[in-house]
């Protein structure tokens, strides 16, 4: 394992050593309950609060508005489920999200819709991007709530949330971002773009599994709280001992992002470049999937056309990516993400997702630009569809029939 | 993903990649699966006078399993008769490979893939008497 090059950041990160030095002192020492009125509780509380306030600062909010959960998922959840039901209740029974949504989101959706809402997803372009003039035609009256991914889990791409929340508000929607992605390696600040709820994880930032963020706005709080929950704890929106030594590693995760993200985007969009250029000099057909123009750039969406994405991996074994296509996934149908981009089949079937994070260096992507392009070129010797490819079939038109 | 010993097997000693020439009469050519599904496999069977398979190859875009599968497939049907080939069960693809279930539909695909070229095989063969008794 030691061997091989990590190159899957957007699954999850290793923990920053200084965030592991941060958190030690409160397995043993300081490991009070922040709930109890001595001494020990009082030092855990005072820790919880050092590390919300480094976590309010990433997204610049406000100290009370950061809601300690155990990641995205969790946070998401609770956002969207309590919130359109507190919705349903003024009549507000439609649901708006993406079909690009990450999978914790769809399954809300679901989720609703058995409970009697109206689900409905809308459109992206093909570089999966959601048009607004359709999100306007889409905002009735009844819409009380939509869910807009910031930045694409598989794809990088960024939608423009301010955009997306002054056209929600102005048709008296809220909104939930989920921006489990975007934390920490884009700017966000919840005050300009004002936005409703948003979540996150640690885990993405250098922070340990098992915490992350919800954001609500003050004046939406009360869409969450649910009756009799202790409002001392997590501002009675979600209940349980919180984990100080998890809330401190997010804290100081997030403290190192504030200071070091821009020098981490400037670095990982040269590493982007380096790889790109690599690969398309070397081998024709190869795609990247989704908006370049609006994309995080430490995630690469690639298609390898001829090659089925899990067979690069296996021929890749120097370096850990993931793969978009169905064999991976299993579940045997294409990513739903490039399915809603209406990237074609083989297409799809041939990405792979690369993601570099702050511990990749320009070596590393050397050894992944000789990996990919060696396993391309075997692969694509046995592939009956590149041969379709090369003697220029419409691959599409062959397998419609 | 992890895969079966066995699968790996097959998959680190691939031999019978590889294609014969279409338009020859005793090649019989299958090509099975979709994108869409993740797998498209193309294989190719040549065979004697007697109808005795002498060589198989294949090429295949897909998974770990679905070129094993193939492989597996091309190495048992080297020196057989149409109907030994025919017999060929896709259970005995996937046990050989131990396929988890998700992946069995790549031996599902292995023995489409027989079927096809056999067909393909024959389908020619009944052209070429027609010619003959013009």
């Amino acid at each position: 394992m030691n061997n091989v090059i990590y190159l899957d950041y957007a699954a999850t990160t290793p923990c920053d050593e200084r965030v592991v030095a941060e958190m030690l002192p409160h397995f043993t020492n300081v490991f009070g309950n922040p709930n109890s009125q001595h001494v020990f509780g009082n030092a855990a509380k005072d820790a919880l609060d050092a590390a919300r306030l480094k976590v309010s600062r990433l997204i610049n909010s406000d100290l009370d508005e950061v809601i300690f959960t155990s990641g995205a998922t969790e946070s998401t959840r609770i956002a969207l489920t309590r919130t359109a039901k507190s919705l349903s209740k003024i009549g507000k029974k439609r649901f708006l999200t993406l079909p690009t949504e990450h999978k914790a989101t769809l399954t809300v959706a679901d989720a609703l819709k058995a409970d009697g809402f109206i689900v409905e997803l809308l459109d992206v372009e093909n570089d999966g991007m959601l048009n607004l003039q359709k999100l306007e035609a889409s905002l009735s009256d009844d819409v009380g709530l939509i869910s807009v991914c910031f930045v694409n889990n598989e794809t990088g791409v960024i939608q423009n949330i301010e955009k997306i929340v002054e056209i929600c508000h102005n048709h008296g929607c809220l909104i939930h971002v989920d921006a489990t992605q975007a934390l920490g390696k884009i700017e966000i600040d919840v005050k300009a773009l004002n936005v409703d709820f948003m979540s996150a994880s640690g885990h993405k930032i250098y922070a340990p599994k098992g915490i992350g963020l919800l954001f609500c706005k003050k004046s939406c709080v009360k869409y969450l709280r649910v009756p009799k929950a202790n409002p001392e704890v997590e501002f009675g929106i979600r209940a349980g001992t919180v984990p100080v030594s998890l809330c401190v590693g997010f804290g100081k995760a997030a403290e190192i992002a504030s200071a070091e993200m821009h020098a981490n985007f400037e670095r990982i969009s040269r590493l982007r470049d380096i790889f790109v250029k690599g690969i398309t000099s070397q081998l024709e057909e190869i795609y990247v999937n989704g908006a370049e123009a609006s994309c995080y750039p430490g995630i690469i969406n690639m298609s390898f056309r001829g090659c089925e994405g899990e067979a690069l991996m296996m021929e890749a074994p120097r370096i850990a990516v993931s793969s978009g296509s169905a064999c991976t996934s299993n579940s045997l149908s294409i990513s739903h993400v490039l399915e809603a981009m209406h990237v074609p089949a083989d297409i799809a079937q041939s990405s792979l997702r690369i993601t570099i994070g702050q511990y990749t260096t320009e070596a590393d992507i050397a050894i992944a630009i000789e990996e990919l392009v060696a396993a391309t070129k075997k692969l694509r010797q046995m592939s009956p569809v590149w041969d379709m490819v090369k003697s220029g079939i419409d691959i599409d038109s062959v397998f419609r029939k | 993903m992890k895969y079966s010993e066995q699968t790996l097997k097959y998959y680190d000693s691939i031999n019978n990649v590889g294609e014969f020439d279409e338009k020859l009469p005793n090649v019989g050519t299958g090509t099975v699966g979709s994108p869409l599904c993740g797998d498209v496999m193309r294989l190719q069977l040549l065979f004697d006078e007697d109808d005795l398979i002498v060589d198989a190859k294949y090429k295949v875009f897909g998974c770990v399993s679905a070129i094993a599968s193939m492989e597996l497939a091309t190495t048992l049907l080297k020196g057989k008769t149409i109907e030994q080939a025919l017999a060929i069960k896709n259970s005995d693809v996937a046990n050989s490979l131990k396929l988890s279930n998700i992946k069995r539909h790549c031996s599902v695909l292995a023995k489409e893939a027989i079927e096809a070229a056999v067909k393909n095989y024959l389908e020619k063969k009944g052209e070429g008497r027609n010619d003959n008794g013009k």
